[in-house]
């Protein structure tokens, strides 16, 4: 353990030695959007009359080296701002900042995609990750890539399923926006995934506040946006191809994109993309989970049309997997799961091996949204959003694999075992098939240059089919409706906004109990009002102040009204309670944003003040008894409640090379009923990274070394005795990431390698579901290529 | 006007890919595999050959309501009794049975059984072919008058290796309790 940190200390020496080695006439800074601060990744600065030029990239930054001295002229520029000039006098070391502001007109001519204001306005409390930051956080899930945004934790069901857990919230507390409608699931448990591709090439982000009123009534934790980036208009071709590996689970995947625009001559573009991945089974410090490995596959074709002033937009998503799931994690009866915990691993070790056998999910989800968005007049726009989506989910549990011959002797009953058998290990124990369909109609507004306004009306129909023998939720029928408005106002330093919804939502269920042929209907009808106001003020040009009052509301989900089986993972009965209501809450957010030359600090603070919170509760006096034993009860209760909590984000420039980053994250979550914490809280955790930006050598540019640790606390907020097991305890993990960019002939090939549980600690996470049976994963190295392919 | 048709073609396309599917999956409702519903012990007294057979039953399967009948099992002080134990499928018609599962698989289960305050001894009759004991067939004395309970359990492995005759599998098929009173 000390000759680790020795090693490590040692490498961050050797490196600052490399680093002050050289030094040229360098201007580097950073860009920003004027009024949220948010850096812009992807902005080009160039010195005007001359070819030498910069990108902006991970939280920003540019670098230029060798300039000639003297007094320059440089253009930043970035889609959407207006482009600005900057006289600088330079000599060996130059520090700047640029803030852009965003245009409010359209920019018709360079963008496809007609959206105007694309980002959100600016009291919307958006947190959008840069394409740098997204490209170089890509992990094996979707949720990985998340992990970049304060707030966000992760729920962790081995290494092939996460879930993203915002301010305490997750599942059908969250909407996921996909291609402009919100991505429809099955989210209610704690083992399903949201079906994205992890390298999915739109941009992410998190929005909270007001704007969160777009997008229905889930929505009350916030909602995450995966939004396409506008198709391009340039008539050639062009895109990237992305490969990665990793190492722990010897996991391979790859992604290419290609896209242009004038397609037959005409207002036409087009992007395409293809990704897969496969992993084998993933590695703890101890030993391997056996049948932890998966397989993915996910397409995507968007396509963007202009007709005058209209645009029209269609964007296609395919994703499919089949994740295997760890098989000591899926057990017989509450006594099995002792004994699992008491052993802490696996009873038998086993090779890696890439087979994906029994339990398993088999996954897909497919995905259409047609856009329609133009001028109705000066100061009027219309938006039309149809979406069409459908999720397949199939489990396949370990305990169906089993079956008894019939016959009278044993030559009979063999036969009739394998054939039944292998008629059974077709079919899934749970199949369900969601459609879902959208339609959206908004209207647009610029009443005066600082007063804007977007007002809609959406519906949705979602039908669910299950099939199968596992009864954690029925089939139903529900529709939608809404209306909605959201209004800005600009004034000087100050911004205000503020928004209304009010949406009703019919459910018919059809509940078919276990061992009974019949089917009793339900008739459920849920309305209720959502309403929010911002303002956010930018009270010197280095300090801004945010603040957020809402209410908002979520209708109980299908499962927490009628669920009625095991989960074997956790070998427990979940029964459900089709008396419940929805739930409310009232939420208040504040922010302060300080960016003086050289710190960035963003700090928010939240409050959820919940009226009849939905979670599951054991009851002890009444346990499941069935042939396996006895199980314990969790039922669906619906208790006052308060999350709260901070989160705070420091980027701090020492220098022109190194910069220091801070992250932390502090959650709690209480029922004020019960007056005892709630369950399945994220742990305090943190991290503080150190980053170098290396000077060019041996070719490589905008080269980086980051070491970090993160560090998360005990959960020690808990009831003692109504878990298996008390918390794990707390941990750090170090990690290490460096990269660069080659220029080979006229491309840019990005590559980085990134080092995570350096030194292969053995430790459980509290939100991981494993934690009963098994340890975490050990020591991972990713090793990332982008390649763009130019034409 | 051609080419307002060519581009709109993909989107044309795409609408028309939506009335290809289906809102119904094509899965079976339930699924043939087998469930233990009906746990039944029948014990015969050494001397005098009468048998008395105990259930434990959950009707519905598991989860639902909970078991509809258990049994109390009556023993004397002093007699010996030989027992032997049936797995029955009681959610279908006609009632399955799931006993010869066991019985071809001996190397891939196990019967444990735990009687309180050591009421009774028992003693497993059938061993499969590494001789490592399975439990279908037993062997019961009733030690000292008293109420307590039986504890049945059954441990499949998938790996017969993985079988000692001592230690449980993780995977528990059944897990019963009878009350037991001996007088």
């Amino acid at each position: 353990m000390h000759d680790h940190q020795r090693l490590v200390c040692a490498l961050i020496a050797l490196l600052l030695a490399v680093t002050i080695a050289a030094a040229d006439t360098h201007i580097h800074g950073i860009v920003r959007d004027s009024a949220t601060r948010q850096p812009l990744a992807g902005a080009t600065v160039i010195v005007e009359g001359t070819s030498l030029g910069a990108v902006a990239a991970r939280d920003g930054v540019f670098h230029l080296h060798d300039v000639p001295a003297g007094r320059l002229r440089l253009v930043v520029s970035y889609v959407y701002y207006v482009p600005r000039t900057i006289d600088v006098v330079a000599n060996d070391d130059v520090r700047i900042e640029v803030l852009l502001s965003q245009q409010l007109a359209p920019m018709r001519e360079v963008v496809v995609q007609g959206v105007r204001r694309q980002s959100a306005t600016p009291t919307q409390d958006v947190v959008m990750l840069t394409q740098a930051e997204v490209d170089e956080h890509r992990g094996q899930t979707f949720a990985d890539v998340l992990r970049q945004v304060p707030g966000i934790t992760v729920m962790q069901t081995g290494p092939s399923i996460a879930k993203p857990m915002l301010h305490g919230m997750t599942g059908t507390r969250l909407v996921t926006l996909n291609a402009g409608i919100a991505q429809e699931g099955q989210q209610w448990g704690a083992e399903h995934a949201p079906e994205i591709d992890p390298f999915t090439p739109d941009r992410i982000g998190v929005v909270r506040g007001p704007a969160a009123v777009l997008h229905g009534p889930n929505s009350m934790g916030g909602v995450i946006s995966v939004e396409p980036r506008p198709l391009t208009t340039s008539t050639s071709w062009m895109g990237d191809v992305m490969l990665q590996g990793f190492m722990n689970n010897r996991q391979g995947a790859g992604s290419i994109v290609a896209e242009r625009g004038g397609l037959f001559g005409t207002p036409l573009s087009i992007r395409m993309q293809a990704s897969g991945r496969r992993a084998g089974d993933a590695r703890t410090p101890d030993y391997v989970l056996r049948n932890s490995g998966f397989a993915e596959a996910a397409g995507a074709v968007d396509l963007g049309l202009r007709l005058g002033q209209w645009s029209l937009t269609s964007h296609a998503r395919g994703f499919a997997t089949t994740l295997g799931i760890y098989e000591g994690s899926h057990l017989g009866n509450p006594a099995d799961l002792q004994r699992a915990i008491e052993r802490g691993g696996p009873a038998t070790t086993s090779a890696f091996s890439y087979d994906i056998g029994r339990p398993r999910q088999e996954i897909s989800h497919r995905l259409l949204s047609v856009q329609a968005t133009g001028p109705v007049s000066d100061a009027d726009r219309l938006r039309f959003v149809y979406g069409w989506q459908q999720n397949l989910r199939q489990e396949f549990d370990k305990h169906n694999a089993r079956i008894v011959g019939r016959g009278d002797d044993l030559v009979e009953r063999a036969r009739d075992s394998i054939e039944r058998l292998s008629r059974a290990l077709a079919t899934p124990a749970m199949e369900l098939l969601l459609t879902t369909y959208t339609a959206d109609l908004r209207w647009e507004r610029t009443i005066l240059d600082a007063w804007q306004s977007q007002t809609g009306i959406s519906g949705t129909r979602q039908v669910n089919d299950r099939s199968g023998s596992v009864f954690l939720v029925p089939d139903y029928l529900a529709h939608g409706v809404g209306a909605y408005t959201l209004q800005t106002l600009m004034m000087g330093d100050l911004m205000l906004s503020g928004g209304l919804r009010y949406d009703v939502r019919w459910l018919t269920a059809d509940i078919t109990r276990r061992g009974s042929r019949d089917t009793v209907q339900q008739n459920r009808t849920f309305a209720n009002l959502a309403g929010s106001i911002g303002a956010a003020w930018n009270a010197t040009q280095d300090v801004r102040l945010s603040v957020n009052v809402g209410t908002g509301w979520r209708p109980p989900q299908v499962n927490e009204l009628y669920a009625n089986d095991v989960h074997h993972g956790v070998a427990l009965y979940e029964v459900g309670d089709s008396t419940l209501r929805p739930e409310r809450n009232l939420a208040i957010d504040a922010g302060v944003d300080v960016s003086v030359r050289g710190l960035d600090l963003q700090v928010t603070a939240y409050m959820h003040d919940l009226d009849g919170y939905i979670y599951a509760v054991p009851e002890p006096g009444n346990p499941t008894v069935t042939v396996r034993g006895a199980f314990p009860t969790y039922r669906f209760i619906q208790h006052d409640a308060v999350i709260g909590g901070i989160d705070m984000k420091a980027t701090w420039a020492v220098s022109e090379t190194w910069s220091v980053l801070g992250t932390l994250a502090v959650v709690r979550g209480q029922d004020v009923e019960r007056d005892v914490p709630l369950f399945m809280m994220p742990a305090d955790r943190g991290r503080i990274a150190v980053h170098a930006h290396l000077p060019d050598v041996l070719g490589l540019h905008d080269a980086f070394v980051e070491a970090g640790c993160t560090g998360v606390r005990r959960q020690d907020r808990f009831v003692s005795g109504e878990d298996y097991v008390d918390p794990p305890a707390g941990y750090a993990l170090l990690d290490l990431a460096a990269g660069g960019t080659i220029h080979l002939g006229s491309t840019d090939i990005r590559l980085s390698c990134t080092v995570s549980n350096l030194l292969d600690q053995r430790y459980r996470d509290y939100l991981s579901r494993f934690r009963y049976v098994a340890l975490d994963s050990g020591r991972d190295i990713v090793l990332r290529l982008a390649i763009p392919l130019n034409h | 006007m051609t080419h307002r048709v060519r581009n709109l073609a993909p989107f044309i396309a795409m609408i028309l890919m939506l009335w290809g599917c289906s809102e119904h999956s094509h899965g079976p409702d339930g699924h043939d595999h087998d469930v233990v519903s009906r746990v039944e012990v029948s014990l015969v007294g050494l001397l005098s050959a009468d048998t008395t057979t105990y259930v434990w039953e959950d009707a519905d399967g598991a989860g639902g309501n909970n078991p509809n009948r258990i049994d109390t099992i009556v023993l004397e002080v002093g007699k010996t009794y030989v027992g032997s134990l049936r797995l029955l499928n009681s959610t279908v018609s006609p009632v399955e049975d799931l006993t010869s599962g066991v019985r071809d698989d001996m190397d891939q289960h196990q019967f444990f059984f735990t009687i309180t305050d050591s009421l009774a001894t028992i003693t497993i009759q059938d061993y499969d072919d590494r001789s490592l004991p399975v439990g279908l067939s037993i062997g019961l004395v009733g030690r000292k008058a008293g109420t307590g309970s039986l504890g049945i359990e059954l441990s499949h492995f998938d790996d017969p290796t993985q079988k000692t005759g001592v230690n449980r599998s993780d995977e528990t098929d059944v897990s019963v309790t009878f009350p037991l009173v001996v007088r």
